[in-house]
């Protein structure tokens, strides 16, 4: 076991773009660190370089105090489960499981022991015998784990490794992978672009962009605090509402909306609040005259979308644009989350109640949050 | 295609060849129309061949040819083999046709595998200039083969036949080709778990590779096998002669006796008519995937 430290890494593949660029991060012994962020934004190329994979163009990764740059992937002694498994077709799952072990000479009572241990963790027993062919895509997930799991390597690195399961097999390995990471406590990143699995699996996210960290924190600080226009559209499910606004004179104006406000004051920022945050108003606290499009019951909850008197701010997060601007005095799609107990009809007109200590305000120049 | 059908396509593979749909296997279609004649066409000859071969001399003589075997004269085959060192000629023609394969399938996958995955400087530039030599009618390099040969001391031994085959631009080119087509990723995997670049080729890439191999093997065979010109030119002795070398000089040696010569040619196709029964599959891949004639 080891921590993982990546030091000013930059990893261009051409000359004008560059898939990681200038990424620093520290991931401490035994930590789950999960990298999250959307398609195309470096991720898998974070974890092929820390893997070997790559060369970093510049900068440095270190794996338990040791500079690897120069180090092959074989003697980084780290394991990394690949999105599509990568298993050796034409191995029973007991030869994949002992591949690595057989590379590397380990006695052979020693790679029994281990496969033996790996395979009664993850409940491959029954399977030893069997091709990758005849498993089912969980069965494949698990024999992926156990190959990294017998090496019992510094570090496991995993490739949005339950991307390809059906929804309520995601949900039963992910316990199971938080369960054997609680076990055998080795350092983990994790690559996902799934918004539950970043906020349930890891110590600690690391949400990027374009190369780029954009915060890193803890999953529920992330989301409570989000340090920009990326990562408030980013992170949440359906995301954060965010709408054009001003702050002056100790109050935010937003459409027909004031807002008390004690922070300095901005021209022009995005005033975001999340869908769970607003509720149908019944007394006379801050509020937004709305009008309901579409309902969606999930059975716990209903998530409405709607629209009201404003001007929408694009995060970023959808697609790497810059913010347009949209003449004022349009009306913004928004979305709340209501307790079914309040379940609306569409082309209901109601008023939508804000707490105003849940609000967030970005600079719609900077894009960074304006605190509190 | 995406990452998971490819590493699925592998995954077949190494399963081995598909079940042969049931049924619907003889019906009828109207292409039967066609290639049935071309067919009888085609094994007309073979037939005639082997019933001559059991004539005697006399029957082989008779006008108009009986197409019927009215007698069974084993006797012409044991006597082939004593008038001729034939079986001298099958060894000799076994020992370079297996040792061509071998190379074949050793040095073309080492090269087919460089040429598919290891960055190297000129690697583009190599591989034209291979797949370049395809186009180079063999008439052409004869006499610089020869010459080669012969400084090594090889003329007129069985090395002259094996020596320039062991390794050829069709089998680099058509390896290469199939192993672009297996996930990268199951070699990294095996990168991560310790496994040397050859470790890679031999205990991921060549198991995954069953049929490209075959196809490979069953081609080399069958070219080195019916060779005729190389071993015309390098091979003097009697003793060192491969079997199509050694049927050319019988046949002229017994221009009259139909019997005796058809008899040797019988036994001299008979290892590439069983090839071909059993792995005509690899060869008629071999033909479609890579666009030659064998
Ligand atoms: N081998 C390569 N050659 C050239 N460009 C590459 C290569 N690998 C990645 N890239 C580019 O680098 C950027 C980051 O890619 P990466 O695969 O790390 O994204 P990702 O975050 O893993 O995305 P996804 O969520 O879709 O897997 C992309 O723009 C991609 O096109
Ligand atoms: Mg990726």
């Amino acid at each position: 076991m080891a921590e993982v430290r990546l030091e000013h890494v930059t990893k261009r593949f051409s000359e004008d773009v560059a898939a990681l660029d200038d990424l620093t991060l520290e991931v401490a012994d035994g930590e789950f660190l999960i990298l999250v962020g959307p398609s195309g934004c470096g991720k898998t190329t974070a974890l092929r370089l820390v893997a070997g994979l790559e060369k970093p163009t510049s900068g440095a990764i270190a794996i338990g105090g040791r500079i690897v740059n120069d180090v092959t992937p074989r003697d980084r002694d780290i394991a990394m489960v690949f999105q599509n498994y990568a298993l050796y077709p034409h191995m029973t799952v007991h030869r994949n499981l002992a591949f690595g072990l057989k590379e590397r000479r380990t006695p052979k009572p020693e790679i029994e022991r281990r496969v033996r241990e790996a395979s009664a963790i993850l409940g491959l027993d029954d399977l030893l015998g069997r091709r990758p062919a005849q498993l089912s895509g969980g069965q494949r997930q698990r024999v992926a784990m156990g190959r990294a799991l017998v090496r019992e390597p510094k570090a496991f690195l995993l490739d949005e490794p339950l991307s390809n399961l059906d929804a309520k097999l995601r949900v039963q390995m992910r316990a199971e992978l938080k369960r054997i990471h609680q076990r055998l406590g080795i350092t983990t990143i994790y690559v996902t672009h799934d918004q539950v699995e970043a906020m349930t699996l890891g110590d600690r996210i690391v949400v990027m962009s374009n190369g780029r960290v954009q915060q890193i924190g803890k999953p529920q600080e992330v989301y409570r605090r989000p340090q920009n226009l990326f990562v408030a559209g980013f992170i949440g499910s359906p995301p954060m509402n965010l709408l054009r606004g001003r702050c002056a004179d100790g109050s935010i104006r937003l459409g027909d909306l004031d807002l008390p406000w004690s922070g300095p004051d901005a021209a022009e920022v995005a005033v975001g609040f999340r869908p769970e945050d607003l509720r149908p108003a019944g007394d006379g606290g801050p509020s937004l005259e709305f009008v309901v499009d579409v309902v969606e019951p999930l059975g716990n909850e209903v998530v409405v979308h709607g629209t009201t008197a404003g001007t929408a701010v694009e995060s970023g997060a959808e697609e790497e644009a810059e913010i347009p601007l949209v003449a004022e005095g349009a009306r913004a799609a928004i979305t709340a989350v209501f307790a079914p107990a309040d379940e609306p009809a569409p082309g209901d007109h109601m008023r939508l109640g804000i707490v105003p200590d849940r609000v967030h305000l970005f600079d719609l120049h900077t894009r960074e949050a304006i605190g509190r | 295609m995406s990452e998971i059908q490819t590493i699925e396509l592998a995954e077949r593979a190494a399963e081995g060849p598909a079940a042969e749909p049931k049924g619907g296997r003889f019906l009828f279609s109207s292409w039967h129309l066609v290639l049935i004649p071309i067919a009888v066409v085609m094994v007309i000859p073979l037939v005639w061949m082997v019933i001559t071969s059991l004539q005697t001399l006399d029957q082989t003589r008779h006008y108009p040819p009986s197409l019927v075997p009215t007698s069974m004269q084993v006797r012409n085959y044991t006597d082939v083999l004593q008038q001729a060192p034939f079986a001298r000629w099958f060894v000799n023609t076994l020992v370079v046709t297996l040792a061509c394969v071998a190379g074949n399938l050793l040095f073309c996958s080492l090269a087919g595998y460089a040429f598919a995955r290891i960055r190297f400087f000129g690697r583009e530039l190599a591989f034209i200039l291979i797949l370049a030599t395809l186009m180079v009618p063999f008439q052409v390099v004869i006499i610089p083969t020869f010459l080669i040969v012969r400084s090594l001391h090889l003329i007129d031994t069985l090395g002259a036949l094996i020596l320039p085959n062991l390794a050829g631009a069709f089998g680099i080119f058509m390896l290469r080709q199939f192993f672009r087509t297996l996930p990268v990723e199951l070699e990294e995997a095996a990168r991560i778990d310790g496994a040397s670049r050859l470790g890679i080729l031999f205990k991921i890439v060549l198991p995954l590779s069953g049929p490209a191999l075959a196809t490979l093997a069953v081609i080399t065979f069958m070219w080195t096998w019916n060779d005729f010109l190389w071993p015309l030119i390098t091979i003097y002795n009697p003793n060192n002669m491969t079997i199509q070398l050694g049927l050319a000089t019988f046949q002229g040696a017994h221009q009259t006796n139909t019997n005796l010569r058809m008899a040797a040619h019988v036994m001299s196709m008979l290892p590439v008519l069983l090839l071909f029964f059993f792995a005509q599959r690899y060869f008629i891949r071999g033909i479609a995937t890579t666009g030659l004639k064998g």
